[in-house]
């Protein structure tokens, strides 16, 4: 495992708002097949880290994706690519129902409408293709504990089912690496160890690369196969959770607690 | 009674050019969260550009009434490739700012050309009286009410039915997620301009064939504000619906008003006091979404 190659290799990225440095030379190597996470503070840089990868800042150093140069791509691109994210503060298609939250997904591969189709809406064209689709959808809110909630518009479900809604539509994106941002906010221990469950799941039997940021350090623990640690927008340590949690800059950065 | 259908059919056929202006208006507001304060411009200048290539080249009308969109077309990319694509990522205040800077522009480009004389417009839909009935209506009147609303069906269908359509709703209902999953957003703003100056484009033609043809024009781009507000700002249905409602406002609180104060000129004043109410009451109009502030 140790000798795995980066799928996705940060280097050096820094980026300002203003006179804020959100990011001061970050470098992070994510091994393909791992499941990667990103911890620190509120205010440290996690989700903007995602945020470059992306493609919705753009930061200085490089980002290379898969033999790519991520800089160089258009947001959009990214699912064509393999790339899939949910977000902190959720984004979906409110009036939408789950399952066709769920479908678009799908969107960028569907034959008949590369970067153009929003076939999830309509009945129309390519039934088949559409079908499967719609297969893959409820599979996906199956795995995820909301099956029973498909034709549900998302905008009555509690936050932690709408967290689930975006796991779910960026699994039926096929990714190759996946990048969530606190995806188990909102969530009780038992949600947050099914979710972790599942996270886990996708990442051994799908083989898909896993870039999460968490804030449960239980959690954290469980799943991470390495931790990055950010403060004030630098990394200020790296390597096994184990490894990482006992580290004192660690422990005072991110847990408050002064030399033990 | 007369008078009052008179009024009431001057209204509606007003009030459907508004309508479609009003969904050009709520179109770019819905695919870029930006509220397009050249809107008026761009319907003066399709107005002009139709005027123009009739009378320069004698085309027929329909020919250059085609010209028109094709130019409208362009225009809209050109803005929207020269002035907003570099302002992606700024504050939306600021890309208000630049949309009343391109009308500014526009109505400069068009003083300078053709100068702020009135310029009648050659005859195109007979003006005729047509005997409904109850009422005589002139032809124009009836030409233009059947084109705009031609024009909203296409509209309507293209966004319920197209890929384009749907993708520009996924837009208009999340930016963050549509991006995400691979939607080009460059590529749908764009559309939301052609779109927009398309239906501009229309409405202008429109109005100058029953109004002459002025700068003045413009002020269109003002006078649809009430429906875009009565409409909720985010809401195509209801600007659609507005559009009609304050054209008729406008004309018989107009007709009315001058009859029984003696002032004349109250009826374009009349949907603003409404305008206000509406933000008094109801900010989010009769059709928008309870929580058009948050993001």
């Amino acid at each position: 495992m140790s000798s795995s190659v980066p799928i996705l290799e940060l280097a050096e990225l820094s980026l300002r708002f203003g006179g804020i440095k959100a990011l001061q030379a970050v470098s992070i190597g994510v091994a393909a097949g791992r499941i990667h996470s990103i911890i620190g503070p509120n205010g440290a840089g996690k989700s903007t880290v995602l945020n470059c990868i992306s493609g919705m800042y753009r930061p200085q150093g490089a980002i290379r994706f898969d033999g790519q140069d991520l800089l160089r791509r258009r947001p959009h691109e990214r699912p064509l690519l393999g790339i899939a994210r949910t977000f902190q503060n959720i984004a979906l298609f409110r009036e939408e129902s789950v399952l066709d939250n769920v479908m678009a997904g799908g969107h960028h591969r569907l034959k008949s409408g590369i970067l153009r189709g929003a076939l999830y809406w309509t009945r129309f064209g390519c039934r088949e293709e559409e079908r499967r689709l719609r297969d893959e959808a409820v599979e996906a809110i199956e795995l995820l504990g909301i099956g029973e909630l498909g034709e549900r518009p998302v905008s009555d479900l509690p936050f932690g089912d709408q967290k689930r809604v975006e796991l779910a539509r960026a699994m039926v994106s096929r990714p190759k690496l996946l990048l969530l941002d606190e995806p188990m906010a909102g969530m009780n221990d038992s949600e947050k160890a099914e979710l972790a469950q599942v996270v886990r799941k996708l990442n051994r039997e799908k083989h898909i690369t896993v870039v999460i940021i968490e804030h449960d350090v239980g959690v954290v623990r469980r799943i991470s196969d390495t931790v990055t640690v950010l403060d004030f927008g630098k990394k200020i340590a790296e390597g096994g959770p184990e490894e990482v949690m006992k580290d004192p800059a660690v422990r005072k950065a991110y847990l408050g607690e002064e030399e033990p | 009674m007369d008078y009052f259908l008179g009024l009431l059919i001057n209204g509606i056929v007003v009030g459907s050019i508004y309508s479609m202006i009003a969904l050009g208006f709520v179109l770019i507001y819905k695919a870029t969260e930006v509220v397009n304060f050249a809107q008026g411009e761009l319907l003066m200048i399709g107005a002009y550009i139709c005027l123009e290539v009739i009378v320069t080249t004698g085309m027929p009308f329909l020919a250059g009434f085609f010209t028109t969109l094709v130019f409208m077309t362009l225009l809209a990319l050109a803005i929207e490739k020269l002035v907003l694509r570099r302002m992606m990522g700024a504050p939306v205040m600021s890309v208000v700012m630049a949309t009343i800077g391109i009308g500014i522009v526009l109505r400069s480009v068009v003083l300078l050309v053709w100068g702020a004389t009135n310029r009648p417009f050659p005859t195109v839909f007979p003006r005729e009286g047509l005997d409904l009935g109850v009422v005589t209506v002139s032809q124009v009147y009836l030409y233009a009410f059947f084109l705009c609303l031609t024009f909203m069906v296409i509209f309507g269908a293209f966004f319920q039915y197209t890929r384009w359509g749907l993708t520009m709703r996924a837009v208009s209902s999340s930016r963050k997620a549509a991006e995400s999953l691979g939607v080009p957003l460059v590529r749908v703003f764009a559309l939301a301009w052609v779109i927009s100056a398309i239906v501009s484009g229309v409405g202008g033609i429109l109005a100058a064939n029953i109004s002459g043809l002025t700068p003045d024009l413009s002020a269109y781009g003002v006078r649809v504000f009430p429906a875009v507000i009565l409409g909720g700002l985010d809401s195509i249905i209801g600007a659609t619906i507005s559009g009609v409602i304050i054209g008729v406002l406008e004309n018989l609180s107009g007709g009315y008003l001058r009859n029984l104060t003696g002032l004349s000129g109250l009826g374009p004043v009349a949907p603003f006091f409404v305008l206000i109410l509406i933000l008094w009451v109801r900010p989010t109009g009769l059709f928008g979404r309870k929580e058009i502030d948050k993001l």
